[in-house]
């Protein structure tokens, strides 16, 4: 066996400006956590592996991806901003997957979470195990402190050794060291000794259940569930992971066969404290919410192309989370759902944009876009303006279609079932008179009638039902009237109700 | 995996091995039922190896749940803890069992071995407080001799896990211990161990009586007489061997242990494999009750732990059956 080689160095990025930006880029423990599986993602990985509990005191992250040599890992850190990470192609070398990353600063999402990060990485055909200890502790000083003489900031220090590795072996494990008390907190869902504290947890939960929890009508936010929970959640809603079981009703789910297949395709499995962690996108479960609309598009304008799907129900859409519309780049999501539809402000439709819930997968041009944090996209972009453009005239389409199939069609099915039912209880009550049931005219367009006389109906109408007023009507008139007037007087109105 | 935990895989897939899991589920069982560890505290912990075959016996008897996905149920995870060495068992340890915490060190560095002044940090500590501490140790007794004196590491490390259920508030607990029997010894070593038996033999009379018929007779007298040599324990047969670690060691972990206010009871002393293609190994389970004897009248706690030091002994054949032997 050959000795172990040991080298170290300097973390440095290349300008203040990044080192700014890359300790202050990620909102939470999720958008850093999903950098790190997207880093994994583009390593080729088929699986990922993510150990947060018992206390969050350590996390790891481990794949089976390509791994990294001890040159790739300089070539990377040496200079974070100047990343390689396309150099060698837009693709991934072994899965031909769309390289998610772009600039490099995944691995430093790290320095977000903890203060020590340990690398073991190996690749296969190398003998070679590298493991790097990055210190990011440094980076906590001022800026004036780390910068060198040629106006570099060091972000932490590392320090190296090659190993020994059997041959075929490929993986990059992620040891995040010392992490920091706020993300712990957060990771481990608050309270690591009070296991419900902070709502309810889905830790432990396969794909299925989870689905079932999150389709829960009852659930308006994933804000009920602890921390925990929603970083997992929001970390399997941005990377390219599969569809849960029955995410969406299957009438419909059949329209979105392809789309599903080709993330299935990606074969790429995020494995959380052992929960095979899917996209939380669970659609159209609730039954008191019926009918479903769903519209599947597919646009290229000049500057930019997309596809993707809009789904509607008769109500809002529900946990919030899901109500908008996700864009999907390369994969990889930006940001969560847009409520906001881009701002879509078409004011006839306010109401109703509530009740929907979309995905698009956007060509690579709209990439350009994207701002560093990859949650937001600048809106001054050609590619986004068009695309932007283009998604409010699929929306408007949509919405369009939708009110009419959920609220015009559905209040006309309303309507029809209300009178029914005024039938079956104008016939209960006739029945108990011993008179001949009387036949409702068919709600639609008003009699001819004076204004006041109209105005009036209107308002009685808002108070009492028909059937309610029939009944009204035949017990004034059994008190007032001798009985052969009555049944005179229950004749004609019976005649009348049916004219 | 390393050839190490590839031997250890191996080593785990035994008939009495499964025994050895078996009590060790039991012992766990035990405390449980009399009244088990606080809330909060660690209940077990254990060299697991990549299977963690000792914590599916702790599944299947219920003593520890697990989810849907095979994860530690949320209510268990602070009652189980593993120590792994190496990382890639630990890894799988913790694809296995989701939510475990494995200390992926070896029990030496997490105890700071053998420094007597430096001590775990406080998370750690807790965990080392287990009701149940199972050292199944992939190693066999080393002893050394530091300035002239007698010193066994791996009893060495026991009392340094006894000082720390000792602490206030104290917890009693229960070591399971397994070595290979197979003794590693610097120069000079095995002939003050011989030294070390002697003297106890003849101060113990029970004890000498017990050790007799374990270690049969002529053992027993070359020990007794003072003839042992380093040589002698060369030419052992390893059944020998592990009658003499089943006689030894409970006998000095009392002695290190006693004062600092632990009874010591001998539960198992057990030993196994020695055929031709399995290992010999000796597995022990020790309860450490707190007793105040213990800086009033450690003699009398002492002579107390001792009676069963060398009682209750017992051997796993090959098909996993456990059986007495007379001592």
């Amino acid at each position: 066996m050959a000795a172990d080689r040991g080298f170290s160095g300097k973390v440095k990025v290349a300008s203040t400006i990044v080192d700014y930006l890359s300790s202050g880029l990620y909102e939470s423990p999720a958008a850093c956590m999903k950098e790190l599986v997207n880093n994994s993602y583009d390593a080729d990985a088929s699986r990922v592996d993510i150990h947060v509990k018992p206390d969050a005191d350590r996390i790891i992250v481990s794949d089976d991806g390509t791994g990294m040599t001890q040159r790739e890992f300089q070539d990377h850190f040496d200079r974070v901003s100047e990343s390689h990470k396309r150099d060698s192609g837009d693709l991934t070398k072994e899965k031909k997957r769309p390289k998610v990353g772009r600039i490099g600063i995944g691995f430093i999402a790290a320095n977000e979470l903890c203060e020590i990060m340990e690398i073991v990485s190996t690749k296969r055909g190398s003998t070679d195990l590298l493991r790097v200890v990055v210190d990011f502790k440094k980076m906590r000083d001022p800026v004036k402190q780390r910068r060198d003489k040629d106006g570099a900031v060091t972000k932490g220090d590392y320090r190296g050794t090659v190993e020994q590795a059997p041959r075929n072996d490929h993986y990059t494990r992620i040891y995040l060291n010392e992490v920091r008390a706020n993300v712990r907190d957060v990771m481990v869902g608050a309270d690591p000794t009070a296991n419900t504290a902070g709502g309810e947890s889905l830790y432990g939960r396969g794909p299925e259940n989870i689905s079932k929890t999150l389709a829960n009508s009852e659930r308006r936010t994933w804000s009920d569930l602890n921390l925990y929970s929603q970083t997992m959640l929001e970390v399997g809603l941005n990377v390219p992971v599969r569809y849960a079981p029955d995410w969406i009703p299957s009438p419909l789910r059949k329209r979105l066969k392809a789309m599903e297949a080709e993330v299935a395709d990606l074969d790429f499995v995020l494995n959380w404290d052992g929960t095979d962690v899917r996209k939380p996108v669970v659609l159209g479960q609730d039954p008191n919410k019926l009918p479903h609309v769903l519209r599947c598009f597919n646009f290229q304008g000049e500057h930019v192309g997309a596809r993707g799907y809009f789904f509607a129900q008769h109500g809002v859409l529900l946990p919030q989370e899901l109500n908008g519309l996700l864009i999907r780049i390369r994969n990889a999501a930006v940001g969560d759902f847009d409520s906001s539809f881009l701002g879509f402000r078409a004011s006839e439709y306010q109401l109703i944009k509530r009740w929907v819930s979309g995905e698009v997968w956007a060509s690579d041009e709209l990439e350009e876009a994207l701002n560093i944090d990859r949650r937001t996209l600048r809106t001054t972009n050609r590619a986004f303006v068009e695309f932007q453009t283009l998604i409010h005239e699929e929306l408007r389409k949509f919405l369009r279609d939708a009110r009419k199939k959920l609220y015009e069609e559905t209040s006309a099915e309303k309507k029809s079932v209300r009178a029914r039912d005024q039938e079956e209880r104008m016939e209960q009550i006739a029945a108990r008179h011993r008179l001949p049931a009387p036949v409702p005219r068919p709600e639609g367009k008003p009699k001819q009638g004076d204004a006041a006389e109209q105005k009036s109906t209107r308002a009685m109408s808002r108070k009492y039902t028909a059937s309610q007023l029939y009944e009204i009507t035949l017990q004034v008139a059994e008190e007032e009237l001798p009985r052969e007037l009555f049944r005179k007087f229950a004749k004609a109105l019976a005649k009348r109700i049916t004219r | 995996m390393s050839d190490t935990a590839v031997t250890r895989a191996m080593l785990e897939e035994r008939p009495e091995k499964d025994t050895m899991r078996e009590l060790w589920a039991s012992a766990v069982m035990d405390v449980l039922e009399a009244g088990g560890a606080e809330e909060g505290d660690p209940l077990y912990l254990g060299l697991c190896g990549a299977k963690g075959l000792d914590i599916l016996k702790l599944v299947e008897r219920g003593i520890i749940r697990r989810t849907e996905t095979g994860a530690i149920a949320e209510e268990d995870l602070g009652k189980l803890y593993a120590i792994e060495s190496d990382r890639n068992a630990a890894l799988s340890l913790q694809e296995e069992f989701g939510g475990l915490e494995v200390l992926d060190n070896t029990i030496e560095n997490i105890l700071q071995m053998p420094s007597d002044l430096a001590w775990p940090g406080k998370r750690l500590k807790k965990i080392l407080r287990s009701r149940v501490v199972n050292l199944d140790l992939n190693a066999c007794l080393a002893a050394e001799l530091k300035q002239q004196q007698l010193h066994f590491p791996v009893v060495k490390m026991v009392e340094k896990l006894s000082r720390l259920h000792a602490e206030s508030p104290h917890v009693d607990w229960t070591l399971c211990l397994t070595l290979h029997a197979d003794l590693k010894f610097q120069p000079g070593a095995f002939r003050r161990i011989a030294a070390y038996l002697a003297e106890n033999f003849s101060r113990e009379a029970k004890y000498a009586e017990a050790s007799c018929t374990l270690l049969g007779e002529d053992l027993y007298k070359m020990l007794s007489e003072g003839t042992c040599e380093d040589g002698t324990a060369k030419e052992l047969s390893p059944e020998k061997i592990q009658c003499l670690m089943m006689a030894l060691i409970p006998k000095r972990i009392i002695s290190d242990t006693h004062r600092q206010g632990w009874k010591v009871s001998t539960r198992r002393n057990i030993r196994y494999g020695a055929t031709a293609d399995t290992a010999p190994m000796v597995s022990w389970i020790l309860d450490f009750e707190w007793d105040t004897r213990g800086s009033s009248a450690p003699d009398s706690l002492y002579s107390e732990s001792l009676k069963t030091a060398i009682s209750g002994i017992e051997e796993i054949d090959s098909t996993g059956q456990l059986v007495a032997l007379a001592a």
